[in-house]
């Protein structure tokens, strides 16, 4: 093992008996981009929460089980805590401020470097990254097209200089065009050297993607494997046309 | 003649409801409380200034006046606010209703009967230039709130600590996510409240009234409305706020004579006549963008 962040029989709880992620165990090299594939309910949101330590907001905790990024412990840090020790979090729907323009959006994302001088020039850097967004940088995030919404989650959580970046849905509810252009900047960032945790119901983007892929399915790892098993395995087939790991336990065993 | 003093006065007086509104607004944006106990948080802290001045002078009362009523905010998120985070809006809201009964009650105890002279250097005297009077205390009123409200609204403007507490008003989760320590936002929103709740307080006891009275949070309290109509979570709304609840008692109480229909001191009552006018045509208030927040 040794992986960036490794996560060993994660339990989430909300409320009293519900259970999104069980004993999930599971470990993301650092270079690496890992897709997390799975239908609505499978876990992949939760299990981001926990990793960004924002599942309290939504009245969950990690019941059991632990986290590790780089070999610390850090299951049981506030969010605030967790982006300055690398992992940012581009959670699903965007959540851009949109009562800040464009700069602003990016800069309070550089909140966890703390006192910098540096600032200006990352938001430089992030402006080249993202061209359509310099051209309106002064203009209210409000107004962007849903593409750019994504272009400035992503260039926000990156404005933190993560090890570790975790999307969530980035694709969700974007054009074709626009999908292409998130997985442009997506592969550009794991290029740099940023490991990337992609939570994506969209399969061919997280295939194009992935060096790795997990398949959750009610809150387990139900497969694993490199993008180019996918198809042998069957894998793509159940997620899309409804069959179940029983189905096939039921088929082996006859 | 008579009109423009009386302008002049409502906006004096409103620049300070404004301050008292905007940290009743920093307040409730950083932590998503109304603080109905402002007003006896206010009447601290003059408390405090009026006890000590002629020990300290007014300087060091005036001091020792904004330090405790910081320190009381800041105590108040962290005993009853902090621990309440994940509970609604409305629960919070009530545990400062109660903390409101009890620091009332313990500063009507100590004042009692009594008129206490904050020992501000300006008293009561009066500038008078071509026929407008404007007591000095107003004008000092005038000038701090200016700077206060100004330092302020470019702090929140134009620096990381205010880009930090914007995000945590938008969206608290997500201004976790990106770094911003909602703790420490809201320690400081309290903090911020506190100071300039007694800032105000100090400008509120010495004029008109002649000092600091139990009724004065009766007066601090007009600030709410002054912040319901700007919009609770508007910083430049509470400002709006203050100004057109400072006129309206103004330009009501110097026109009495022509309003005696209404019945006396009627001037109490108009911001809240006000306050609810603004409301029924714009349910979250002049400049409120949130209609999550409607009163």
């Amino acid at each position: 093992m040794g992986g960036l962040l490794e996560l060993t029989d994660i339990t989430v709880r909300y409320g009293a008996d519900i259970h999104p992620v069980r004993d999930l165990t599971m470990s993301v090299q650092e270079g690496g981009t890992v897709a997390l594939v799975g239908s609505n309910g499978a876990g992949k949101t939760t299990l981001l929460r926990a990793l960004s330590g924002t599942l309290r907001f939504h009245r969950g905790t990690v019941s059991a089980g632990g986290v590790t990024l780089a070999g610390d412990r850090i299951d049981r840090l506030d969010p605030a805590e967790i982006v300055r020790r690398g992992i940012a979090h581009v959670p699903e729907g965007r959540r851009i401020f949109k009562e800040m323009t464009v700069e602003e959006n990016l800069l309070v994302g550089s909140l966890a470097l703390g006192a910098r001088k540096d600032r200006r020039t990352l938001l430089d850097e992030m402006l080249d990254l993202f061209p359509v967004l310099r051209k309106k940088r002064r203009t209210g995030a409000a107004l962007l097209s849903g593409g750019e919404q994504q272009m400035l989650a992503i260039g926000r959580s990156l404005m933190s200089r993560p090890r570790l970046l975790m999307l969530d849905e980035p694709s969700l509810g974007l054009a074709p065009t626009a999908i292409s252009m998130v997985g442009d900047v997506i592969a550009r960032i794991a290029e740099r050297g940023t490991t990337v945790l992609l939570a994506e119901q969209n399969i061919a983007l997280a295939r194009r993607l992935a060096t790795q892929v997990l398949v959750l399915r009610l809150g387990r790892v139900e497969w694993r494997g490199a993008p180019g098993e996918m198809d042998d395995s069957g894998v793509v087939r159940d997620l899309y046309l409804g069959g179940t790991g029983r189905e096939r336990e039921a088929e082996a065993g006859s | 003649m008579r009109l423009a003093n009386l302008l002049v006065d409502g906006l004096s007086l409103g620049l300070i409801y404004a301050l008292i509104s905007i940290g009743f607004v920093v307040i409730f944006r950083g932590t998503k409380t109304p603080n109905f106990a402002h007003g006896s948080m206010l009447v601290l802290g003059t408390f405090v200034v009026a006890s000590l001045h002629s020990r300290l002078g007014f300087g060091g009362a005036l001091a020792a006046g904004i330090l405790v009523s910081a320190v009381s905010g800041l105590l108040v998120n962290r005993i009853a606010m902090l621990p309440t985070r994940d509970a609604g809006t409305d629960v919070r809201g009530i545990i400062t209703i109660g903390l409101n009964v009890i620091l009332t009650a313990e500063l009507t105890r100590r004042l009692g009967a009594n008129i206490m002279s904050t020992g501000a250097p300006w008293g009561d005297a009066t500038l008078s230039a071509g026929g407008l009077r404007l007591p000095v205390s107003r004008l000092c009123a005038l000038l701090v709130s200016v700077l206060i409200i100004g330092g302020f609204m470019l702090v929140n403007r134009y620096t990381m600590m205010g880009l930090s507490a914007r995000a945590t008003a938008e969206d608290p989760e997500i201004a976790s996510m990106v770094g911003a320590r909602l703790r420490r936002v809201s320690d400081s929103a309290w903090i911020l409240g506190g100071v300039f709740a007694a800032v105000a307080g100090v400008f509120l006891t010495t004029y008109p009234s002649a000092g600091l009275v139990v009724g004065t949070s009766e007066i601090a309290i007009l600030a709410f409305p002054a912040a319901v109509i700007g919009g609770l979570d508007s910083v430049g709304g509470a400002v709006a706020g203050g100004l057109l609840v400072g006129l309206s008692q103004s330009l009501v109480s110097g026109y009495h004579d022509r309003l005696d229909f209404l019945g006396h001191g009627f001037d109490t009552v108009a911001p809240w006549i006000l306050m609810v006018a603004v409301l029924l045509w714009r349910p979250h208030g002049l400049f409120g963008k949130r209609p999550l927040y409607r009163i």
